[in-house]
């Protein structure tokens, strides 16, 4: 019976010119942003490889000099687009796409893409996960709205039910139908998807990453198609079903994310640029600068070394004095930078924390979320670049500095490294991490999911049963 | 008569409850969208008066250390208040304060910075390239202002009030009757338009105007006046063209769910689908070249520069044999000049690269600028950014006078450099400080008029394309 049911609503759904001219729409859109955004990724990606090996290759040609220098002038990471990046954008577009890496500073990204686009960027970015999260809810809901409030105007809901079909099979079978008809157009959409990854060179953890994404994306419709089906159950006319659903969608699609956005603002307020430098300014000041031999620490280190190899004079060291307090200010700065940032990311995690929180009320939050990190290009992953790059810079700037202290005696000026010192560095290399370490993070936004597609179920049952003909 | 309509269309719109309902919640709504943007422009406007003062206070702190022999003040980063070289390494802040309109939208200004800090050594792009600590998950969400209602919000409603306009009546059957009195049915529909459009534009800027007065928004003054005549101009296109278009469809004869679902269609498309096509056809017309490039070729020609760094100091003072210092100068002296040498011509070659960003970058929006005119809710997005000064070509103007600002400085400074010279406090007078002029308001009105015509074009047609279509309407027919 339910079968029956379910390929009759099929049937009538495809046969509806209305379905058909939505569903090509949004198939045509999505093709646009597939093809689009793949390219746009592609091309990003091989510009982002070839540059990061033109700054291997700026950093190894390097003429002779001293370490101190080569590390001022040092080198770039620049961060490879995820290989799903073609499908859901994220925050890409305001995270910036390179990072100087050099002595003493922990340098903010460089070039947001957002700020090299026009102001029309804002209304969106048109990546195919935008289309999904907010066109297929609403093609969703144009066609079920009337599910059963149209048999009941048109006067078969009463014969159906009279005829001695349950009342959760009519619910369960329309569900199915529909579910059907949606699936004429996801999967040829998945299938595109799925070549469109395998020719961006995607490791295992890549498919693995695409098959969770679908799979949240389904919850998320079949949440819909529930709820659609609950709205025209509960209500008293076509009507009122529609405006219900539609008003649903502007909460959840329009308002929800920019709601979030204000009151995480408003409760966690993020410093300006000014502030959060002079901030770390600040915190320099007080420790060990290796440039100014009259701050008050140095002055203590290099008590403290003298005593060490036993000498009175700096100069006769057989140690560079210079070298050992680059490396000490260094270490001081890692831990201003590893606090001040680990405040400002804190920060960040607690905003995104209403995000979340809001998710309960509106599905598209959490979605939003999941549909990001598991495309890799949500906050944790830029995070994790970032780190992985500062990880880099540390240890390199620890090479440089050692270099300079130990080949070298007190009071040489003229100590200079070449080539094989620049050579034997580590070149910076960045792999992402994997699906699992992604669905760690995102175990809230799934629940959310869940929780959803749950309620959502137990309101179109509820409202199925005491379905009044 | 047309009066007469217009009163009674009032009268059985009053009647309805749900529309009560829905007025509340927009007026509700409206308040919001004020409420956040003023904070927004609030904490913009506590940073700016923070920041007001103290490069004067600075100034006069040099000024005073100076003349009386004392050592630099501790929390600024100059080590020799009397040497060019070490005056030159301070930050001066550089600001963009927000206008008094600023509540209306949050715009570009959350994404742009509106306070930084600029010196002789700062690279004009690469200052503007550092990200802002704002989170990128707000920042993609976008924020609640009253630009977002006005340009999502407000069509909805009109179109939730004029969707069944004429259809309602046909339905019910009294669109027959009415018509029988000595009254023409195109005096009834505009009517009836004139009557939601008045109604709804009305609430909007009327609740916008008393909200913004509560925010303590100044609204009249020198340029403000004009703003907001143009904001309630634009406002008042916008809502003309939904309401035509709702009269338009509802002329279609198709009945009133189905006029429903058409506008929500148009709804979507205008102000989700469209515009995001623009923004994908401009990137894929207009791509701009990966920034990775210019990283590149801007560290490719530092080490050359670097190499020849005591070549181009010789050749420096060939052509300005007047900077050459006329003593034997310190090992020091030597250095900081070979580096700000080194410094300059490293700029001037990064400067052409640099500028190829600028042009595609103005390509991509000018071709924006052409295609926004797809769709009335991209035309009316700038322009009402704009007149909240939150707009990109706002941002455009405080970054060229940024620039200009480090021009300054190194007119000021390099000479002085160049030439071994020590800085007296006379000298501190003349220094250069950054402020801010405000782009003439007749540029900003420009653009702002272009944006105007094109939504009382698209009004137009679609009220054009209606007067067409009611001479064909069949009022006692069938649908």
């Amino acid at each position: 019976m339910i079968r029956r049911i379910a390929r009759k609503e099929f049937t009538e759904m495809t046969r509806d010119g209305r379905f058909r001219a939505a569903s090509s729409v949004v198939f045509l859109l999505l093709i646009a942003s597939f093809v689009i955004g793949w390219k746009h990724s592609r091309e990003m990606r091989a510009h982002q490889e070839l540059a990061q090996r033109s700054a291997r290759r700026q950093w190894e040609r390097q003429d002779a000099k001293n370490p101190h220098s080569a590390a001022h002038f040092g080198t770039y990471a620049f961060k490879p687009p995820s290989p799903l990046a073609y499908f859901d954008r994220g925050v890409d577009a305001y995270t910036g796409v390179a990072v100087w890496v050099e002595a003493h500073k922990q340098n903010p990204f460089l070039f947001r893409p957002a700020e090299d686009a026009t102001g029309i960027a804002r209304f969106g970015d048109g990546a195919a996960a935008s289309a999904l999260q907010s066109l297929i809810p609403l093609l969703i809901i144009l066609l079920s709205f009337s599910a059963f409030t149209g048999e009941r105007e048109h006067g078969t809901l009463k014969q159906v039910l009279s005829a001695g079909v349950r009342r959760r099979d009519l619910l369960v079978g329309k569900a199915l139908g529909q579910f059907a008809a949606l699936g004429l157009l996801l999967v040829p959409a998945t299938v595109i998807g799925v070549i469109a990854l395998s020719l961006n060179s995607a490791r295992a953890s890549d498919y693995a990453r695409l098959s969770f994404l679908s799979a949240g994306y389904l919850l998320y419709f079949a949440g819909f198609i529930a709820l659609s089906l609950a709205c025209s159950a509960w209500a008293k006319s076509s009507r009122v079903a529609l405006i219900a659903l539609f008003a649903f969608w502007i909460v959840n699609c329009l308002l929800a994310p920019r709601l979030a956005a204000d009151v995480a603002e408003r409760l966690y307020p993020a410093p300006t640029g000014a502030q959060f430098w002079e901030t770390i300014e600040q915190d320099m000041k007080e420790g060990v600068d290796g440039h100014n031999p009259a701050s008050r620490r140095t002055e203590e280190l290099k008590q403290q070394v003298l005593k060490q190899y036993g000498v009175t004079k700096v100069e006769d060291l057989p140690v560079n004095f210079a070298g050992i307090a680059l490396q000490a200010g260094e270490e001081y700065g890692n831990r201003v930078f590893d606090r001040r940032y680990g405040e400002l990311w804190g920060l960040y995690e607690k905003q995104n924390r209403i995000h979340k929180a809001l998710a309960l009320v509106a599905p598209l939050n959490a979605l939003r979320q999941f549909s990001a990190g598991m495309a890799g290009t949500d906050f944790a992953q830029h995070r994790d670049f970032a780190v992985a790059a500062e990880n880099y810079r540390r240890a390199l700037n620890k090479m440089m500095n050692e270099n300079l202290a130990y080949n070298s005696h007190g009071g040489d000026f003229e100590y200079e490294a070449d080539g094989a010192l620049w050579k034997a560095t580590q070149d910076f290399v960045y792999t992402a991490p994997g699906a699992t370490w992604v669905l760690r993070l995102q175990i809230w936004n799934c629940a959310a999911l869940a929780l959803w597609f749950a309620v959502a179920v137990a309101l179109a049952w509820r409202a199925a049963i005491r379905l009044d003909p | 008569m047309l009066w007469r309509i217009i009163t009674h269309e009032w009268r059985s719109l009053r009647a309805d409850r749900s529309l009560w309902l829905l007025a509340a919640l927009f007026t509700l709504i409206i308040g919001y969208g004020i409420f956040n943007g003023r904070a927004w422009a609030q904490s913009r406007q506590e940073l700016a008066d923070k920041l007001a003062p103290k490069t004067q206070s600075l100034i006069e702190e040099f000024k005073k250390r100076l003349a009386q022999g004392l050592p630099p003040p501790p929390n600024s980063g100059v080590r020799d208040l009397s040497s060019p070289y070490s005056v030159s390494t301070q930050y001066w802040d550089v600001l963009l304060p927000p206008t008094p309109l600023a509540a209306l939208s949050v715009g570009q200004s959350d994404l742009y910075p509106g306070a930084t800090h600029a010196r002789m050594w700062s690279t004009p792009d690469k200052l503007f390239a550092q990200s802002e600590p704002q989170n990128p998950v707000n920042l993609q969400a976008g924020r609640f202002d009253l630009t977002f209602v006005v340009i999502y919000l407000f069509p909805l409603l009109i179109l939730a009030l004029s969707y069944n306009l004429l259809s309602a009546e046909k339905e019910e059957g009294t669109l027959a009757l009415l018509l029988s009195q000595p009254v023409s049915l195109s005096r009834v529909v505009i009517g009836k338009a004139i009557a939601r459009a008045l109604l709804l534009t009305g609430l909007l800027i009327v609740a916008s105007l008393i909200g913004l007065l509560i925010a303590g928004a100044r609204l009249a003054g020198s340029g403000e006046g004009l703003r907001s005549l143009l904001w309630v101009a634009l406002v008042m296109a916008y809502g003309l063209f939904w309401q035509a278009l709702a009269v338009l469809v509802n002329l279609w004869n198709r009945g009133s769910a189905t006029n429903a679902l058409i506008l929500a269609g148009a709804w979507l498309a205008f102000v989700i689908v469209i515009p995001s096509l623009v923004n994908n056809a401009s990137t894929l017309l207009y791509p701009i070249p990966p920034r990775a490039e210019l990283i590149i070729a801007d560290r490719d020609a530092e080490p050359n520069v670097k190499r020849d760094g005591q070549g181009v100091l010789s050749k420096f003072y060939e052509d300005h044999p007047e900077l050459r210092p006329a003593a034997t100068e310190a090992e020091v002296g030597v250095f900081r000049r070979m580096l700000l040498t080194v410094f300059l011509a490293n700029q001037r070659a990064y400067e052409p690269l640099a500028r190829r960003y600028d042009i595609q970058l103005q390509r991509q929006q000018g071709f924006v600028d052409h295609l926004r005119f797809l769709t009335p809710a991209a035309a009316i997005h700038e322009p009402l950014n704009d007149l909240s000064g939150a707009g990109f070509m706002r941002y455009r103007h405080f970054r060229a006078q940024v620039n200009g600002f480090i021009e300054q400085q190194r007119e000021f400074f390099v000479p002085k450099v160049m030439r071994g010279a020590k800085m007296a406090v006379a000298d501190y007078d003349a220094l250069p400080v950054f402020h801010y002029e405000e782009e003439p308001l007749a540029e900003t009105g420009r653009r702002v008029m272009k944006n105007l015509l094109g939504l009382i074009i698209w009004a137009g047609l679609c009220a054009a394309a209606a007067a067409v279509k009611l001479r064909s309407y069949s009022v006692a027919g069938p649908t």
